[in-house]
């Protein structure tokens, strides 16, 4: 194909319709506004995370310590135990009570102990009101 | 009928009844060293004489005398007196008129405790508990750490005596016992803490070694309501809300007493049981106990601690240390 048939297709009427179709077309500029909203929000971003940064020496350390806490109160505190007095008065108090009632039994043989005249000295502190039905039997 | 009436009669004096009515001085002589063989304590051959003899009479003396008994709680010490007859393994306690105990008497047998309340109107029946005393002084005296001597007591209760005493290898006075050498009765009795401070006593003010016993001597009145210690225990459990957890019923102790009692501030159920001449208590409170704080215990004493749902358990006897686990296992521990 030489120079002059390409110029006779060219100016053929259905690359004139074509060509004139393309030209009716609206030209448009190019619109970079969304790039730079885009730079706005990325600095917004950025001057958020060097906030943080900037106060990550405290908070991680403090949520560190925080969970350490909770695993702590988990592991052994148990709830619902009681207050204990913790220093060991309970405990030697249980001893001494061994000890006392032991000896007192010891000593008195088939007699009378403080605990046993504790508990009957006083009629009216009588902690039972026993009905027959509770003790079955008289004698 | 004549026929029938041999035959019967025959019958009657073949039977045991019969018979036993027959050989009934000797049955008594049998049941009475039955009883002295029964004692769950051994009397050792190094033992000063009057301390055997006094070992040896238990379940057989018979007296009637006025006792006065001291015990220490803390640094107070009480004092109350009592009046005792005694015949083998029967005894009988009352009080004085002036003391707030008058009016209460108890009855031990070998088989029971009976402590009448006349207040309540109420008779608290429980095991015996006299063996206790006596095995505790047998097991102390045999035991190879402790020294026991023997010397002229003097006069107690206007009766003379043999002072025996138990001392540990620190030479530390453990406890005196003032014995009448005929009889084996002990008439005085000191108990002393390990710094040598006098933690209890007996001592008899008036004696007689042959008193007149008459069989009403062992009656108590009727018509008053019989409580034990267990009926006691399920009424504690229920109305101080407590779990309800005690000794097996086939372990050797039995339930002597039980008590809410207030230690430390904390309300604790104390149920004390013995047997074999061992003491065990279990202790239950909601408050937690810390196990670790068991140390320094008198020799002898353990203890075994647990916790279930909301309350806190404690054993502790002078039992072996793979009993008291055991025990302690097998109530949840």
């Amino acid at each position: 194909m030489d120079e002059r048939e390409v110029d006779m297709r060219l100016a053929a009427p259905g690359q004139i319709q074509v060509r004139e179709a393309v030209q009716a077309l609206p030209e448009e500029t190019v619109s970079l506004a969304w790039r730079s909203e885009l730079n706005v929000r990325l600095r917004q971003t950025a001057a958020r995370k060097r906030r943080l940064d900037l106060y990550g020496w405290i908070w991680k350390p403090t949520a560190g310590l925080a969970v350490a806490g909770a695993l702590a109160v988990a592991l052994f505190v148990h709830p619902g135990v009681g207050g204990s007095a913790g220093n060991g008065a309970l405990e030697r108090g249980l001893v001494n009570q061994y000890i006392e009632t032991t000896t007192a039994r010891e000593i008195a043989a088939d007699g009378m102990t403080p605990n046993e005249a504790k508990d009957s000295s006083d009629s009216s502190s009588n902690p039972f009101d026993w009905d027959q039905e509770d003790v079955g039997a008289t004698l | 009928m004549r026929l029938l009436l041999l035959v019967a009669a025959m019958i009657a004096a073949s039977s045991p009844l019969h018979s036993q009515a027959q050989f009934r001085p000797r049955k008594l002589i049998q049941q009475r060293r039955q009883i002295r063989q029964n004692h769950p304590w051994r009397i050792a051959p190094q033992l000063p004489p009057a301390l055997k003899k006094a070992l040896g009479a238990v379940g057989t003396i018979r007296y009637q005398g006025t006792r006065v008994i001291e015990t220490r709680n803390g640094l107070n010490r009480q004092q109350h007196t009592e009046y005792v007859l005694n015949d083998g393994m029967r005894s009988r306690i009352e009080f004085p008129e002036d003391s707030p105990l008058h009016g209460q008497i108890i009855i031990e047998t070998a088989s029971e405790r009976l402590h009448y309340i006349p207040g309540r109107n109420v008779i608290e029946r429980g095991p015996p508990v006299v063996d206790e005393a006596y095995a505790r002084l047998a097991q102390r005296a045999a035991n190879g750490n402790v020294v026991v001597t023997e010397v002229p007591g003097g006069a107690v209760a206007n009766v003379p005596t043999e002072l025996v005493t138990l001392t540990n290898k620190q030479g530390e006075t453990l406890q005196k016992l003032w014995i009448e050498p005929g009889s084996g009765m002990i008439l005085k009795r000191e108990l002393y803490t390990r710094g040598g401070v006098l933690s209890a006593s007996f001592e008899f003010t008036q004696v007689n070694l042959n008193p007149r016993i008459d069989p009403t001597d062992w009656n108590l009145p009727r018509g008053a309501r019989i409580v034990t210690p267990e009926i006691k225990l399920v009424e504690l459990i229920r109305r101080g809300g407590f779990a309800d957890v005690r000794l097996p019923a086939d372990s050797p102790y039995k339930l002597e007493a039980a008590r809410v009692q207030k230690i430390a501030d904390r309300q604790v159920l104390v149920q004390q049981y013995a047997g074999n001449g061992r003491r065990v208590v279990l202790y239950q409170t909601k408050a937690a106990v810390d196990p670790g704080q068991f140390v320094n215990l008198p020799n002898g004493v353990r203890t075994f601690a647990w916790r279930s749902g909301a309350s806190s358990f404690v054993l502790m006897g002078d039992i072996a240390e793979n009993e008291i686990q055991e025990l302690g296992h097998r109530m949840g521990g």
